[in-house]
């Protein structure tokens, strides 16, 4: 019975409407959906708070076991970060409140952001870039800002910079375009980062990194291509042509007593 | 949102103002936790103002930061020789080591590598010592004010020069080290006056640096000294005709540095 009951549940139960699977969002290949879930979707590796550890806990007063939850503190997204490498921090919007009989005050947690370069191996290139702490230090970490790029998720990297240099690392990876003029620095390289290719298909390289926006025109310029757009004028050109040669008719000649009369004789 | 970053944030701000509150990373704690969601939902979960208020736990990145370790891949004065791992501050390591290429970082792979000696070379090809090349630099900036006798006469030694360089507090542990001119110079004899000469340092037996010495003549009697000059900044006036050249170079060096 209960079995039953939640079956039907589960017919009840309709999706959310996203960006990607409803109007043109829905008509995106799968490779675009895949990392738009990614980024968009995915929830974030925690920054801001300790995440618990264990499934379960007990209650300090009265000792009764609780199961433990660990919700997100909400971040937000400002336009600017997407010209920076952030690391995965935001701003965090809240209260402080200094006690327990005061008014809570509202404030904003904001990163401190300064100017840096970053140096990417696979590109060989230097990028001067707004950076914070948490994102160089992340970048030492990991050894370099090529190994932190293409291990971390795009909900992590957040910002549509970061996204795009992966992206073209990812590219440049796939098409061995690292190092056009020095083949065995190429190869040494390759070897080192080719493993992260495992991940991806080559037609999710491909679509990866772009934004929402810069997808549907990618889109749009696939589908021009596709159906090969001719005037109508010559499709019914062609028409008439080949129904004037199929039909036998001959032009009858106008047999009015009118032609006979010629005025110059 | 960038209305309100703008305001509430001095994001970017190269200079720092009076009131500069060094806000970094922080890990935030709620004061009132969120009560228990509904388990395997698909719903965001239920926040009141309340959930708002944050405390802060901790803040990591105002703690000083744990040193790294890099390979180097070139000899880096005071700090080290090439292939060898230094352990140094993330954010000179960063600026000053990794984005010029200086070093690597010591990631597991990159330490296999050294271990074939891939970043090591011979014994014979390094410096003396991490700091010998800073030394020398210092050494050849230096304008060393040799004091003699005006009335006794003297002829110069290494001694002298080891004791005047003492006065500037670089000490020469031994005479051997120090290398005069082949032409002996004595006096006391004013026409030497405020010239100068060069004379050879040898540090760690290995790099051999020329130091420019400046003759002054100097009295114990209060009354006859002769007054205090900046020979330091006049444009050298050689007492051997050989070293000319040679001092107009080293002061060029120092005047371009």
């Amino acid at each position: 019975m209960e079995s039953k009951l939640a079956n039907g549940l589960k017919l009840l139960y309709i999706p959310k409407k996203t960006k990607i699977s409803s109007g043109l969002g829905d008509r995106l290949p799968e490779a675009y959906k895949k990392f738009y879930k990614e980024w968009r979707h995915k929830v974030p590796e925690p920054v801001y708070f300790k995440a618990k550890p264990g499934k379960w806990t007990k209650d300090e007063k009265t000792g009764a076991v609780i199961p433990v939850q660990n919700i997100p503190i909400p971040l937000k997204y400002p336009k600017t970060m997407h010209s920076g490498i952030w690391g995965g921090e935001a701003v965090v919007q809240g209260f402080k409140q200094s006690g327990k009989y005061k008014s809570r005050v509202p404030h904003f947690w904001t990163p401190t952001l300064k100017k840096s370069v970053v140096y990417s191996e696979i590109l060989n290139k230097y990028m001067s870039t707004t950076v914070t702490e948490r994102a160089l230090d992340v970048i030492n970490k990991n050894y370099g800002l090529d190994h932190y790029l293409l291990k971390t998720a795009a909900c992590d990297l957040r910002t549509t910079l970061s996204l795009k240099i992966k992206r073209q690392i990812l590219m440049a990876l796939r098409d061995k375009t690292l190092y056009a003029d020095d083949k065995v620095k190429q190869q040494e390289v390759y070897d080192k980062y080719k493993h992260y290719l495992e991940n991806y298909t080559h037609e999710e390289i491909e679509w990866y990194g772009l934004t929402f926006d810069q997808a549907l025109l990618k889109m749009q310029d696939i589908d021009e291509l596709n159906e090969k757009k001719e005037p109508l004028k010559a499709k019914y050109r062609l028409e008439l042509i080949e129904e004037l040669k199929n039909s036998n008719l001959t032009v009858e000649e106008n047999k009015s007593w009118l032609n006979k009369l010629n005025p110059f004789n | 949102m960038d209305g309100i970053l703008r305001n509430f944030s001095k994001l970017l701000s190269v200079q720092s103002p009076i009131h500069q509150f060094n806000r970094t990373l922080i890990i935030l704690k709620r004061r009132h936790p969120v009560q228990l969601q509904k388990k395997n939902s698909k719903h965001k979960p239920i926040l009141k103002g309340r959930h708002f208020i944050y405390d802060v736990v901790e803040s990591p990145e105002r703690m000083k930061k744990e040193k790294i370790d890099v390979i180097l891949t070139q000899y880096v004065e005071g700090l080290g020789h090439q292939g060898e791992v230094v352990s140094v501050r993330p954010t000179y390591a960063y600026d000053q080591l990794l984005l010029p290429k200086l070093a690597i970082y010591a990631s597991p792979d990159n330490l296999e590598h050294m271990k074939n000696n891939l970043y090591q070379i011979k014994d014979e090809e390094k410096p003396s010592s991490i700091h010998a090349l800073q030394t020398a630099k210092y050494l050849k900036k230096m304008v060393v004010s040799v004091s003699m006798n005006k009335d006794e006469p003297w002829t110069i030694e290494p001694w002298h020069i080891r004791v005047s360089l003492r006065k500037m507090n670089v000490h020469v542990l031994s005479d051997d080290s120090i290398e005069l001119p082949e032409h002996p110079i004595s006096g006391p004899d004013f026409t030497l006056e405020g010239k100068s000469f060069v004379v050879y340092i040898t540090i760690n037996k290995k790099e051999k640096v020329p130091v420019e010495c400046n003759l002054h003549h100097w009295s114990t009697k209060l009354a006859d000294r002769l007054p205090r000059t900046k020979f330091f900044t006049r444009p050298p006036i050689s007492i051997l005709p050989e070293q000319t050249e040679l001092l107009m170079s080293m002061r060029g060096n120092t005047n371009n540095n």
